[in-house]
């Protein structure tokens, strides 16, 4: 599939060959991990190792300017409300007349965002390098029905479908005077006659790809063939267990009172 | 003044190649029929749609009637030009043809009485009387293709633009496509037909622009558009059937029937 349609950049970097299932723990090991763990400096540090890889694999720039423009509008307003109104707030930090800024909002917000620039850099780390049809061909290969993949892959595309699918529409009816750029006001005029027929294109596409599955024996109850091996190693699988078996692991030591 | 005019324009799809290498694409357009003919990938799509605004070259300057397309929304354009896209599943989204065909000119708010007048007319050219309730996606290609023509149509625009209309045609499709650019001809409209069907060319089209990888290799009347034959092979076309026979006979470069039939008779 074409670049255009999903985030995936081409690549030859040691991420981008790296099993899907591998990338696959990582990201969501370290997401779960920078919400386990109790203090600032523990997200600083999975955060650090995750830029480390966004680096490593070459989609720095890439990555900057898509989670700049996510991460830091969600920064500054928690940082805002958070420092002027969270509830635990005792310990001022600097008063500007009758408005005042605690630390206790201050450290709490700087958690939240670090969390969820891991969250962010984690998805992203792994979208950039993972081409979305390899995400289902892992799954299948490991045992995922192809019913089941077919569901994961679909799902995946849906969002680049239907934007792609929503351009066209749109490049059709701008085609015909219908003004869809400009102000606010109009562009929401221009919302209606694109919901209708973007709803029924679906619907229309949908029943087309069964059709088409259908004719190439997708219903059949056969062995299949894998398209592809992926390459997978020993580490991997080590790295997998162990980044897999860490999420446990971390919610044990919270539990038994880790701080 | 010429309707259509493009000055070193330069354009490139994301992540390609540029579609018209150095200086970039220059050419002027009179009105009546032109034919814009070349290769797959000439870049012939590329450059209709950057005559009504779907894409936007890199530099260079686009006009239509005088219309700095730069300056003006694709919908602002859509006054001006009729566009006819050459896939019909990339421009059909209504639920009927009628639907499909009045979209343009009710969203440009044209008075009633010129919206029917419009639409009723772009239909019957079009040989869509009696299809109005049908779902366009329930017609086939040939079919989709027409409702798409009379949806650039019904707007009534000075210029028409008609990606490979001639697509997928039968006989009596291309000659009812042949009296229509005709006749928008006669009402003083400018008609720029993408076409790969060379006969329709040379009976349809008083003039012809060849491109070539991007490049303008002829521009001029039809009538001496395949004289070269050196550009007629790289540019991947062939000349009409009429003109190989009037070859072979000794009659000359006849490029349609017509003018067969006048050097037959000398
Ligand atoms: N959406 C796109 N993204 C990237 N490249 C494109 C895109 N559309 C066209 N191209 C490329 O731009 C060049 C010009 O394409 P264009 O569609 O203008 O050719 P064309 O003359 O209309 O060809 P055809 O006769 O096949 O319709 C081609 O090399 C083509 O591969
Ligand atoms: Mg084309």
């Amino acid at each position: 599939m074409a670049g255009g349609l999903s985030l995936y950049a081409e690549g030859t970097s040691l991420l981008h060959r790296a099993h899907p299932l591998t990338k696959g723990v990582l990201t969501l090991s370290a997401i779960a991990l920078a919400f386990i763990a109790p203090s600032l400096w523990w997200v600083v540090g999975i955060l650090v190792v995750l830029l480390a890889l966004v680096t490593a694999a070459g989609v720095l720039r890439r990555f900057f300017a898509v989670a700049l423009a996510i991460l830091l509008p969600i920064t500054l307003l928690l940082l805002a409300v958070q420092g002027f109104a969270n509830p635990l707030n005792r310990t001022v930090v600097f008063a500007l007349g009758p408005i005042v800024y605690y630390r206790e909002g201050l450290a709490f917000a700087a958690l939240a965002a670090l969390r969820i620039a891991c969250l962010v850099s984690a998805t992203f780390l792994f979208s950039f390098t993972t081409r979305p049809a390899d995400i289902a061909e892992a799954l299948m290969q490991r045992g995922l029905s192809p019913r089941m993949g077919y569901v994961v892959q679909s799902a995946l595309q849906i969002i680049p479908q239907t934007l792609e699918m929503a351009g066209r529409i749109q490049d059709a009816q701008r085609a015909r005077g219908l003004e869809t750029q400009g102000s606010l006001p109009r562009r929401a005029r221009a919302y209606l006659p694109l919901m209708l027929p973007l709803v029924l294109s679906s619907l229309v596409a949908t029943q087309e790809r069964a059709m088409a599955l259908e004719v190439r024996g997708f219903g059949l109850k056969v062995k299949r063939i894998a398209r592809y091996e992926f390459f997978d190693s020993t580490l991997q699988r080590a790295l997998r267990w162990a980044l897999a078996l860490a999420v446990p692991g971390a919610i044990v030591a919270r539990v038994a009172g880790w701080r | 003044m010429p309707e259509i005019r493009l000055e070193d324009v330069r354009f490139a799809y994301p992540g390609g190649v540029d579609v018209y290498p150095e200086p970039g694409l220059t050419l002027a357009l009179g009105d009546g029929v032109t034919a814009l003919v070349g290769e797959n990938g000439a870049g012939k799509t590329t450059l209709t749609k950057l005559l009504i605004g779907l894409l936007r070259p890199r530099a260079g300057s686009v006009t239509v009637q005088g219309e700095d397309v730069a300056k003006a929304t694709v919908a602002a354009m859509a006054r001006i030009v009729g566009y006819s896209f050459q896939n019909p599943d990339d421009q059909l989204f209504e639920r009927t043809v009628r639907a499909e065909v009045s979209f343009g000119p009710r969203v440009l708010r044209k008075p009633v009485a010129e919206v029917e007048r419009g639409v009723a007319w772009a239909l019957e050219a079009c040989g869509l009387k009696g299809r109005e309730e049908v779902h366009p996606h329930d017609l086939g290609l040939s079919e989709r293709k027409w409702v798409a023509i009379a949806s650039a149509l019904a707007g009534e625009p000075q210029v028409v633009v008609l990606d490979e209309p001639t697509l997928g045609q039968d006989y009596p499709s291309r000659e009812r496509l042949r009296s229509l650019v005709a006749q928008l001809a006669d009402m003083g409209r400018t008609v720029l037909v993408v076409t790969h069907d060379m006969d329709f060319v040379g009976e349809a089209c008083s003039s012809t622009v060849v491109l070539s990888e991007g490049a303008v290799r002829y521009a001029g009347p039809t009538a001496a558009a395949f004289a070269d034959r050196d550009l007629v092979d790289e540019a991947g076309i062939e000349p009409p059937h009429v003109t190989s026979l009037a070859r072979r006979l000794g009659l000359g470069d006849a490029v349609s029937e017509r003018a067969f039939l006048a050097a037959l008779g000398r």
